[in-house]
């Protein structure tokens, strides 16, 4: 962009506007119907740390009005550089004033519980949860039904640990508070909102 | 409108952190089906009357390859439908439709399509006031703390008494719906009529009331249902007449005056919907190929 020979920055969307519509109307179908896979519609340079799949959801939804927090193993020098060029979001050291909060599906996801929740007026106050993940897996791991499923599907992640669908299931129990769940990986998307319920 | 330059905004008018704003109270409504979310409501070029907050959502929703359809009262032709066609053909070009079939997205006003919704499709309603509870409590903060414990007791008394004293037409439009088993919803200014269509619809039907800055949804595949009493059972209007124009049964029908001595008839709300099956062939008493003796026999 200003023609220097190294550019450490990876390149965000080419077209702010179409890219980011295609990247909401994608994020809209995965929450309408949760557990169903849906490809990015954009490819996207992604900085160490963060996988494509996350950081379209970031700059598609993600401003100076929504501080993310990445969790240590998302968050790199680049992964920061990044989101604050292309998005402009506050990148904050803890979770609790997260609205979007970044991890890996793999780890301890005990540090969820200190993400907003909402309140039993404000159920819509509470954080969104991105696990990233190498890759997603249609028709295979717990079923899952709810709103949004004609029929039950199912769905789950590579090398995913045994506690991660104990842990949402007892989020989906706080119903109408508690976290929405976006997973991501280099290529897809997918989500759980929390009415989805989990069947192992 | 002509007093912008077609230049001078954005892809569906609205910038992108507006955009940014309206998706993510889009994202929490869907994950909470028939909850309010507040939004930051913009200043639209046009009345708060005409829909701003179904704009807003069709503006933050509408991509490149979407065809749009709008309709008012069931016609596609009003000045509001128009209005709203015009303005997001113009700040998007996307195509427009009068097809409920080949609408990828359909705002609407007063009316759901006849023509049952796809899966795939995006329905956005058109919302003046938001809040069914709104008759009974006008404080934000005394709704909102009803909602949160699910007390809608008084709801359901207050509905019961209606229908007790004035029978079923008592709550013809905005009858209140029940939502996931949780949250009680104003279904819009739509006919009661259109209640058991929003119930498990394969499309995602989405809320925006402008005004009253709230963004509310419905998943596909929710159960929404219309609140009712074991003594008075939820119905829907039903009309004497088939449609003058198609002979349809089970549509909405509007009446329609044709002179000063008392002449009138009853026609499909849904033009689109009456006027493909005239193209199919059906008739009705108005047209001037009606069969009597095949309307006898269906009477018979
Ligand atoms: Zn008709």
């Amino acid at each position: 962009m200003t023609g220097t020979e190294t550019q450490p920055l990876a390149v965000g969307f080419n077209d702010k506007v179409m890219d980011a519509t295609a990247c909401f109307r994608a994020v809209l179908d995965a929450m309408s119907r949760p557990a169903s896979l849906q490809a990015l519609p954009v490819s996207l340079a992604a900085p160490r740390g963060l996988q494509a799949g996350t950081v379209a959801v970031l700059l598609t939804l993600a401003d100076m009005d929504t501080p993310v927090w990445l969790a240590p193993e998302c968050d790199t020098p680049e992964a920061r550089a990044h989101l604050r060029f292309h998005v402009g979001c506050p990148i904050i050291d803890g979770p609790a004033q997260a609205v979007f909060a970044v991890m890996s599906v793999d780890r301890d996801l005990s540090v969820t519980g200190e993400l907003a929740l909402g309140s039993a007026e404000y159920p819509d106050r509470s954080a969104t949860v991105i696990l990233e993940s190498e890759g997603l897996i249609d028709g295979e791991g717990p079923i899952f039904s709810g709103p949004g499923f004609k029929e039950p599907r199912r769905f789950c992640v590579e090398e995913q640990p045994a506690a991660l669908w104990s842990h949402i299931a007892a989020n989906q129990a706080l119903f109408p508070r508690g976290l929405d769940w976006i997973f991501t990986s280099p290529t897809h998307l997918a989500a759980l909102p929390r009415t989805t319920r989990i069947e192992v | 409108m002509s007093r912008f330059d077609d230049a001078a905004y954005n892809f569906a008018y609205l910038d992108e952190q507006t955009k940014r704003m309206i998706r993510r109270a889009l994202l929490k409504a869907v994950a909470i089906p028939g909850y309010q979310v507040p939004f930051a409501s913009r200043e639209m070029p046009m009345p708060y009357g005409w829909g701003t907050g179904g704009i807003q959502v069709t503006a933050a929703v509408i991509g490149p390859d979407d065809v749009l359809k709008v309709i008012d009262q069931g016609s596609d032709d009003t000045t509001n439908a128009v209005s709203i066609r015009k303005f997001f053909a113009k700040t998007t070009n996307v195509k427009t439709t009068e097809d409920t079939e080949k609408a990828s997205l359909i705002q609407i006003r007063h009316r759901v399509p006849e023509t049952p919704l796809k899966e795939g499709q995006i329905l956005v309603y058109q919302v003046p006031i938001p809040e069914p509870l709104r008759f009974l409590e006008p404080r934000e903060t005394e709704t909102r703390k009803m909602h949160a414990l699910e007390e809608y007791g008084l709801m359901h008394v207050k509905l019961y008494e209606d229908i007790s004293r004035h029978g079923d037409i008592a709550t013809t439009y905005a009858y209140p719906v029940m939502v996931g088993e949780r949250y009680v919803m104003d279904p819009s200014p739509t006919p009661k009529f259109d209640n058991p269509k929003m119930n498990q619809m394969p499309a995602l039907q989405l809320f925006g009331a402008g005004r009253e800055k709230r963004i509310y949804a419905i998943p596909p595949y929710t159960e929404v249902k219309s609140l009712d009493f074991e003594d008075y059972p939820f119905t829907i209007q039903k009309w004497e007449e088939a449609c003058a124009l198609c002979g349809e049964t089970e549509s909405f029908l509007d009446e329609v005056i044709l002179d000063d001595h008392g002449g009138r008839m009853f026609v499909c709300s849904d033009t689109h919907f009456c006027k493909t099956r005239r193209e199919q062939g059906h008739t009705g008493v108005q047209s001037p190929d009606f069969d009597r003796t095949s309307q006898e026999a269906i009477e018979q």
